[in-house]
């Protein structure tokens, strides 16, 4: 945290480089969390754009950040639903935002994007749910913020929050294929 | 249903999936950029916190507008673009990775007609080779390619299976910048990614610049007869935790660069039906050997800012034989300054130019539709926990009515029927004052999330007839509740024919 602290003052004494030590070992998991929460990967790229732009801004008007690397994933979380509501208005202007699962543009499905070199069943289970409970069980689960944060992050109330995630382990633990839940059984 | 061990088991094996994959190279490379391109656009005055938050807006969409370009050029390659990209010094691409690559037709549409002012150059430094090509200089802009190659590259790249190549994490990073412009540190936008070499198969890293600046600076420049663009090349080596530092020359014979056509239209095109947008101007064309530019002014002092990229149907010019050349840059001017003195306006690019094309007689401009966006409360209503429901507010000739209302948690959430005859369902910021926002010693938790998004709700249309506005705000027994309005979409639908030979 110390070291944090350093850095934003070394950010706002002019160093241009200190930005990128701040930010460098957080950017993967800000990015993937957009990934698996957007399921585009050009609009999770323009999503930590956004939050590393208003991190900077943040740091160089002086505001206090306690801890950067909690609030920064924060930050990337809420820039990430702000595209997927705005996507949601665009695929439907009509259509409930709670109800409109997000359709993937010209990007390669998520199955293809989210294809790395080792296969996960889990994350391929995660990445089937709708974005409604897709997007509580990365935050909570992989950016793992608390359920406060999550439902600062989604503009829900946090007892919302409880009943989605409770609803996404279910629905997970109902479709976890056979060989995954010997593995979790084996635990 | 999972129980704890499992969950934690299921969590690790979640975030081990997750945090395997790879941070594309541009993203990066943005991060490292930040401090520049905050600088670019840092405004000596912003008088109020909100100020500075409205400015992120403008951040977002200016980073839409960079997606917006490229998604445009992944459909659209030129032929010749091939061609020339196999010019390239020193590397050769596939056709299959060239069809992936960001067409760039203004830059084809030069060199096909044999404009070519700068020199291409290739230079190595121990084990990294870099490229400089297609550069050219217009009156504000200065853009060119990057190419490199490196042991480092190759040691540290690896492919996905849809075919992506990235570089990860311990790669040494590369920063190429232009030394006679404001001292080297010129803000940048690029575009790239790494690509494999057709013969020798080995891999690259290319990248697309684009350097804004003034026309003074070009002049300075100019003035004094150069014969070569100094850029510098560092290199952070990740492995040693050292930086190095390399000097490239690029030749080019200043007095073969060819002059922009400048030509002034002022037009005014008049709006009807618009609360706010009455009218708007259309100044200056500007025709580069590479892109076409427009300035685009609305009233000075407007209390609003406008988008024309992004809507459902943009504007483009289409030249007499039947050419088009869509705009895929909407630089908002002014956007978060407000007074009587304020210029409000747009600088438009479009993609590609008839610069050479001496047959183009007559250009027409099809501007269809704009975004228009509050800089400051278009109007502002009070509320009291526990008053009377509904409540009818009016805002910009709509009725807006407020049918529920409570506060949980750190939110008044207000549940606001929208005006039935406003087909557009205008966008709408609900915002609580600054001053406002505060923490109190009864509300411990109102500044848990850092302040991000603190005081106002972004436009949410989640309802077909309703807004449900959730304001992270303290208790209060009276709110004030601004409204801007946000990205509302305005009806231009205007041609205005330009004839190239006045």
């Amino acid at each position: 945290m110390e070291h944090e602290e350093q850095l934003m003052e070394r950010c706002r004494s002019g160093d241009k480089d200190a930005f990128f030590q701040l930010v460098e070992p957080l950017l993967g998991r800000a990015y993937n969390a957009s990934v698996a929460i957007l399921r585009q990967r050009h609009m999770a790229e323009d999503a930590v754009q956004n939050a590393l732009l208003e991190a900077y801004q943040a740091i160089m008007t002086g505001k206090q950040i306690r801890n950067f690397r909690a609030w920064f994933n924060h930050l990337a979380a809420c820039r990430a639903m702000d595209l997927a509501r705005r996507r949601a208005k665009q695929v439907s202007q009509l259509g409930e935002y709670d109800e409109t699962e997000l359709v993937d543009d010209d990007d390669s499905p998520a199955e293809v994007l989210l294809k790395k070199e080792q296969e996960s069943e889990l994350l391929h289970q995660v990445m089937s749910l709708d974005i409604n409970y897709r997007s509580v069980i990365i935050l909570y689960y992989f950016q793992e913020l608390s359920i406060e944060e999550i439902a600062d992050v989604l503009q829900m109330k946090k007892g919302t929050v409880k009943s989605r995630l409770h609803t996404a382990r279910i629905r997970l633990s109902q479709m976890t294929p056979p060989s995954l839940q010997k593995k979790v059984m084996e635990c | 249903m999972l129980n704890r061990d499992q969950e934690v088991k299921w969590k690790e094996e979640l975030q081990q999936s997750l945090d395997a994959l790879p941070v594309p190279s541009s993203l990066i490379q943005f991060a490292k950029e930040v401090p520049t391109k905050y600088e670019e656009t840092r405004v000596v005055e912003i008088p109020q916190a909100r100020r500075k938050k409205r400015k992120i807006a403008y951040k977002v969409a200016a980073a839409g507008v960079i997606l917006v370009a490229t998604s445009l050029g992944a459909m659209r390659v030129s032929p010749t673009f091939a061609e020339f990209v196999k010019q390239i010094p020193g590397f050769t691409l596939a056709e299959s990775v060239i069809e992936q690559l960001f067409g760039r037709d203004g830059v084809d549409n030069a060199k096909s007609h044999g404009y070519q002012p700068f020199e291409p150059v290739i230079q190595q430094f121990n084990d990294v080779k870099v490229s400089i090509s297609d550069v050219y200089l217009t009156s504000d802009r200065l853009i060119y390619r990057t190419i490199i190659t490196s042991d480092n590259i190759k040691q540290h790249i690896f492919k996905r299976e849809d075919g992506v190549s990235f570089l990860d994490r311990n790669a040494d990073s590369y920063w190429i910048s232009v030394v006679d412009f404001n001292d080297g540190a010129n803000s940048a936008e690029s575009s790239g990614g790494i690509y494999d070499d057709e013969k020798t198969k080995e891999p690259f890293l290319m990248d697309n610049h684009s350097i804004k600046l003034s026309p003074d600076e070009v002049t300075a420049f100019i003035d004094k007869h150069p014969k070569m663009l100094n850029f510098q090349i560092k290199i952070n080596e990740k492995d040693r935790n050292s930086a190095e530092s390399y000097r490239m020359q690029v030749p080019f014979d200043s007095t073969q660069l060819a002059k922009d056509k400048l030509i002034p239209l002022n037009y005014q095109i008049d709006v009807s039906g618009d609360p706010d947008l009455k009218a708007l101007t259309v100044g200056q064309l500007t025709i580069t050997p590479t892109d076409t530019y427009l300035d685009v002014t609305t009233g000075q002092g407007a209390n609003y800012y406008l988008r024309f990229v992004g809507t459902e149907n943009d504007s483009y010019i289409m030249d007499d034989k039947g050419k088009k050349y869509p705009l895929y840059i909407d630089d908002t001017q002014n956007i978060y300054e407000h007074g009587p003195d304020v210029v409000n306006g747009n600088k438009l690019t479009f993609m590609s130019s008839p610069y050479f094309d001496n047959d183009v007689k007559r250009l027409t401009l099809h501007l269809n539709e704009v975004h228009l966006t509050e800089k400051m409360p278009g109007g502002s209503f009070t509320f009291k926990l526990g008053e009377k429901l509904p409540k009818t507010v009016a805002y910009k000739g709509k009725q807006l009515t407020i049918t529920g209302a409570y506060y949980d948690d750190v939110y008044l959430v207000l549940k606001i029927k929208k005006d039935p005859s406003d087909p557009a369902r205008t966008g709408i910021r609900f915002a609580i004052p600054p001053q406002l926002m505060k923490p109190t010693k009864s509300d411990p938790e109102l500044d848990r999330n850092g302040g991000i998004d603190g005081g106002e709700v972004r436009v949410i249309n989640n309802e077909t007839d309703h807004y449900t506005a959730r304001i992270h705000a303290p208790k209060l027994d009276t709110y004030q509740i601004e409204m801007y309005r946000e990205n509302s979409l305005v009806s231009l639908k205007k041609d205005i024919v330009v004839d190239l030979k006045r």
